[in-house]
């Protein structure tokens, strides 16, 4: 009788305990799922809006800003921490080209091509350009014949490529404006905007601008010599 | 791998019909200011109004969007033409797999263009193929009556799969007086000339000679004003006797001789 008793009660016991496993499993299930929905939700996130720094350099004194204020708000918009710098000079053009995401670069380029004109009439040759820069996602020269050929120091966008960067926008001929807003200040924030807004790659991007620029002027400002390396990369 | 060739020829003939015969039905049909659809002809082409773009856009003001699967169509509301053509999907296939030739690239953006201006005689139209960037196509059309630029043109890209990526379209706003007097290249010379010593008041310069070795010059149209086009480096001597070198593109209009912009090297 007592064994009979012990038994049933042992049965009742091993039931209640294996519901209690059964719910705790349920709320267990439940709490992983919601977390798992949360991380994969939070890395959807990331993965969509653009993570890094980027630099948009310019030569205020000699140079003004052009759209760089356009272009720096593109950038963050898409998710980047960006920085605008008002003096350009060649050791923190080459350290952002190895260290940053994006790069813009608004200054002269050398006449006949192969450099970046710096401030205070700091030259950066392609000869001086050294490192890795596979880390860099684009750079943009947003300068004179950033890519032309020249016979002594080549092109500046293709040492960039050759450097790693995954792409480049470059003009081979001289671009030009009529105010701080307009000619090839236009197309250049436009660039951003499809870039960063439209998640576009970099070779639509440079043609959309174009067109705009185009559609607007009737004119190219010499963006009609923009050259793209690595077209099909993308910043967002 | 010629059976491919054809294959993708006939794939882009009938794609390019396609796209023809519903623009078709945007350009034939007449606004009635009631409702765009019938504008449109929607009901029997696949493009539908999407809205009006507002007037203080800086590209599109005051134009009819309409969309389809594939592309933006703009519209000028008032003349009834469309402005630009621009593919919703900007993404692109860099691989060269089924890619298209350059003769391919300029029948499709020739056909679009004689599409969307009828009554051009072909013979009165330059066609300008440029590079364009990796895996795109360039190419402008300019309509020229009696050696001038008429107004009407295009710039078109394709891309390295047939389909168009973005296309503007401008037109001759009005008919332009042809039988004032224009002024000469030398005066236009001249006037940009006088203009570079006028137009940087924080700085003097006392001398600019036009560097003729990068010299370029056209007449050119946009909108309704006809201008010289000129475009070179300047040798300028400030009174601090310094010589520079510097780049300008100037528009100098074709018959009064005013001065519509001056754009400098950056």
């Amino acid at each position: 009788m007592l064994t009979s008793v012990k038994k049933s009660s042992s049965i009742k016991d091993l039931k209640a305990a294996t519901n209690e496993r059964k719910s705790y499993m349920k709320k267990y299930v439940r709490s992983l799922s919601i977390l798992l929905l949360v991380f994969s939700l939070l890395i959807g996130i990331t993965a969509y809006a653009a993570s890094g720094n980027t630099t948009v350099f310019y030569w205020k004194e000699y140079m003004g800003e052009g759209t760089t204020s356009d272009i720096n708000y593109s950038l963050k918009s898409a998710g980047y921490t960006s920085t605008r710098v008002s003096k350009s000079y060649p050791d923190g053009v080459l350290l952002a080209f190895r260290n940053k995401k994006v790069v813009h670069v608004y200054t002269h380029g050398l006449d006949g091509g192969g450099g970046i004109l710096c401030s205070d009439n700091k030259m950066l040759y392609t000869s001086d350009m050294s490192g890795d820069f596979s880390g860099c996602k684009l750079i943009f020269l947003e300068i004179c014949q950033g890519a032309k050929n020249s016979p002594t120091y080549g092109r500046v966008d293709a040492k960039c490529k050759t450097l790693g960067a995954k792409s480049t926008i470059a003009f081979t001929e001289n671009i030009t404006a009529v105010t701080a807003f307009d000619g090839i200040h236009y197309f250049s924030k436009r660039v951003y905007y499809y870039l960063c807004s439209q998640a576009a790659p970099v070779s639509s991007a440079v043609s959309m601008a174009k067109f705009e620029t185009y559609q607007r002027y009737g004119e190219y400002y010499g963006s009609d010599s923009c050259q793209t390396y690595g077209g099909s990369t993308k910043i967002r | 791998m010629k059976y491919n060739k054809i294959t993708i020829s006939i794939a882009l003939i009938i794609s390019a019909l396609f796209f023809l015969v519903g623009y078709s039905y945007i350009s034939s049909s007449e606004p009635t200011g009631e409702t765009s659809s019938e504008f449109m002809g929607i009901t029997t082409s696949n493009a539908r109004y999407h809205t009006t773009v507002p007037a203080s856009d800086e590209l599109y003001p005051n134009c009819d969007l309409y969309k389809d699967d594939l592309y933006s169509y703009y519209v000028n509301h008032e003349d009834s033409y469309i402005t630009a053509i621009v593919k919703n999907d900007l993404s692109i296939d860099p691989s060269n797999q089924d890619s298209i030739t350059w003769d391919m690239a300029e029948n499709i953006a020739t056909e679009i263009f004689y599409f969307c201006n009828k009554q051009i005689d072909s013979q009165n139209v330059k066609i300008i193929t440029r590079d364009g960037v990796e895996y795109i196509y360039e190419f402008e059309f300019i309509e020229i009556l009696n050696g001038i630029e008429s107004g009407t043109k295009a710039l078109i890209q394709i891309t390295n799969r047939g389909e168009i990526l973005c296309a503007a379209f401008l037109k001759q706003e009005k008919i332009l007086n042809r039988s004032a007097i224009a002024i000469s290249e030398n005066q236009a010379q001249l006037i940009m000339q006088d203009t570079i010593l006028k137009s940087t008041p924080e700085e003097e310069i006392i001398k600019a000679e036009i560097d003729f070795s990068e010299y370029q010059a056209s007449v050119k149209t946009f909108h309704d004003r006809t201008y010289w086009y000129i475009q070179t480096n300047v040798q300028i001597e400030n009174n601090q006797s310094e010589h520079i070198s510097r780049f300008y593109e100037i528009k100098i209009d074709y018959y009064s001789g005013e001065v519509l912009e001056i754009a400098s090297q950056v």
